[in-house]
Order: C-alpha cells, then structure tokens, then sequence
C-alpha cells in the first residue's frame, strides 16, 4: 500500500528547525507602532487625499502584517494566500460597479435620498 | 511511484517523515492527504473567512459610497472617542498575541502555559466589549446617537455592531475551547489553532475598521 510521503514542517523550537517561529513581538511591536502612528498622523495638517491615503497604506499593512504573521500565512500553502486574498479583488470589483452606478445616478435621485436620511447631527 | 503524489521537492531532508494515516488526527502544521495538502478543517475556516470578509467589506464599501457622496458627514473626531477607542484597538492587538503565544506554547506541549495566554485572550476580548460597550451608552446616553437619526449614526452602529457580535462569539468561542483545553497536546491541538484564525481575523477586520470609521 502506498503511503503519501508528508513533510511534518514543525511549527515550533524543534529539533530539526525546520520551520521556526517569526518574532511574534517583533510583529506587535511594528502592530502597536502603528497604530499609534495613525492616531498621531491625523493630528498634523495635509490635504485629505493625502491623508486618507496614508491612513489606508497603514491600516493595509497592520492588516498584512497579522495575516501574514498571527495567521500564520507566510509559511502555509501559498492556496491560502489566495483565498484571503481573492475577496479584496471581487469587493474592489463590486465597489468599482457599485460606485459607477452611484455616481451616474440622476440628480432628483440623489436629492431623494439625502433628503429621506439626514446626514447631519443634531 | 505513481499513487503518490510526489513530494520530494518539499520535503526536506532534515526531518522525520510521517505516513499519512487517514482518520486520524493530524496536527496543525504535517502535510493532509487533501489535494491541496493543506488540512480540511483549516481549508473551511479561511474559506469561511473569506466569506466574512467579503460580507464587511461592502459593509465597509456602503459606508464608504455614503460618506463620499455626502456633503456634510458628522467630523467622527467631534463625537467619538479616538484616544480610548485606540486603547481598544491595543487590546485587540495585544489579545491576538497572547492567542499566538497560546498555540506557540501548545506547540512545545505546555498545556499550563496555553491555558494561561488563552485565558489571557478571553480577557482581552472581554476587555474590548466592556470598551465597546461603555462607548456606546456614552453616544446614545449623551450624545442622542441612534440609528434612525442620521446616516453616520447608522453606519457606525451597523458596522461596530457587526463587529461586536463577531469579538462576542470569539469570546464564546475561545472560552469553550479553553474549557476543553484538557485534550490538546503537542499533537493534537488543531482546535486552538482554528480558534486563533477566527480571533485574529476580528482583529484584522477592526484594525481597517477603527481606520474608515474613526480616523478618517
């Protein structure tokens, strides 16, 4: 009977090393930076655009930064990577349409539904 | 060789080979028998992942449409609270390390020590809820926040809502793994490793949360 030869990559401080573990502080430390990073970024003046999209390049690369590390990602089947990856595409797709459309509603429509949700605080 | 699929290029010489015995347990990190090697319960969790990410995304993709189209969206910095809510997202971050610390520690076989940094976890999720939920009786309590009142209400309250419910159900979650901690051994612990996903995975989506809703 043939048996499938597998390679137990070992997750751990083991023996045959073959797989050790990333510097989980490390990877806090970067996570902790910046976050408080972000927070201090939106104190200092810069046009919105600019700000948005540092804010954006941030939040991705924290978020890069868990998937890749805490969940362990970098060092699974690269099948993974794909499957976390992919809904970002579809909902960037999706929005692309969604916005067009939104974009291209006529201004009556528009006015309707601002005027039924008032945006505003009290 | 030609019923196994061969595997030499990843196998690597420094280390034991195991046989593959179907039904059995397989730890988290040997090769499965599945056609893309990686094991099914872990293949299902990313792939319901993905679909819960799909789900916040245009969430998020709805804010999103609504804010950018709207003239005089609420400043998120005159009403809620960012210095806290970051402390909030520092104990999100900090719960997924003691989670990473928990498998780490099952992982040399230390089952004391991953009860530890699994209790340590439920804390931290715990901690965020009691923060989640001290912010929202502030903003409905004080600042008349609701939902029907204005669109920044509403998306804010659907999106950390959503959000909460999915720390919640870690919570739960977490806690009935760690009260089942007594199976897992340096072998075995393919729960806790499952139960990490999903709990990084809140953290993940409140990391891009606490950005669009308060920062921007």
């Amino acid at each position: 009977m043939s048996q499938a030869l597998i390679d137990p990559v070992s997750g751990g401080v083991s023996v045959d090393n073959a797989h050790p573990h990333p510097n989980y502080m490390a990877v806090f430390y970067a996570l902790f930076a910046l976050t408080m990073a972000e927070v201090g970024i939106t104190y200092v003046t810069m046009p919105e655009w600019m700000l948005i999209a540092i804010l954006l390049v941030m939040a991705l690369v924290k978020a890069g930064l868990v998937a890749a590390y805490f969940m362990h990602l970098k060092y699974d089947n690269k099948v993974l990577t794909v499957i976390a990856t992919t809904p970002l595409l579809l909902v960037a797709i999706a929005l692309a349409v969604v916005s067009y459309e939104y974009a291209n509603h006529s201004p009556t429509e528009a006015a309707k539904v601002s005027r039924a949700a008032p945006l505003h605080a009290h | 060789m030609s019923q196994t699929v061969s595997l030499e290029h990843t196998v690597d010489p420094r280390s034991a080979h195991h046989p593959v015995v179907p039904g059995r347990f397989i730890d988290a990190n040997t090769l499965s028998d599945t056609p893309t090697r990686v094991a099914n319960w872990k293949m299902f969790m990313w792939l319901f992942l993905a679909q819960d990410a799909m789900m916040f995304f245009t969430m998020f993709a709805g804010y999103l449409a609504l804010r950018i189209s709207s003239t005089n969206w609420q400043d998120p910095d005159a009403v809620l609270n960012i210095p806290m809510t970051a402390i909030a997202t520092f104990d999100l971050i900090v719960s997924s390390v003691t989670m990473v610390q928990a498998i780490a520690a099952i992982q040399r076989g230390d089952r004391k020590k991953m009860r530890m940094w699994l209790g340590l976890t439920v804390l931290g999720g715990v901690l965020f809820l009691g923060f989640q939920a001290w912010e929202y009786s502030h903003l409905i309590g004080v600042f008349g926040m609701g939902m029907s009142r204005s669109l920044f209400d509403a998306t804010f309250f659907i999106l950390t809502g959503f959000h909460g419910l999915h720390v919640f159900a870690g919570v739960v979650y977490l806690s009935s793994v760690l009260l089942k901690s007594k199976r897992y051994t340096s072998e075995n612990y393919t729960h806790i490793e499952v139960a990490g996903l999903y709990w990084h995975f809140v953290d993940l989506v409140w990391i891009i949360l606490f950005t669009l809703v308060y920062l921007i």
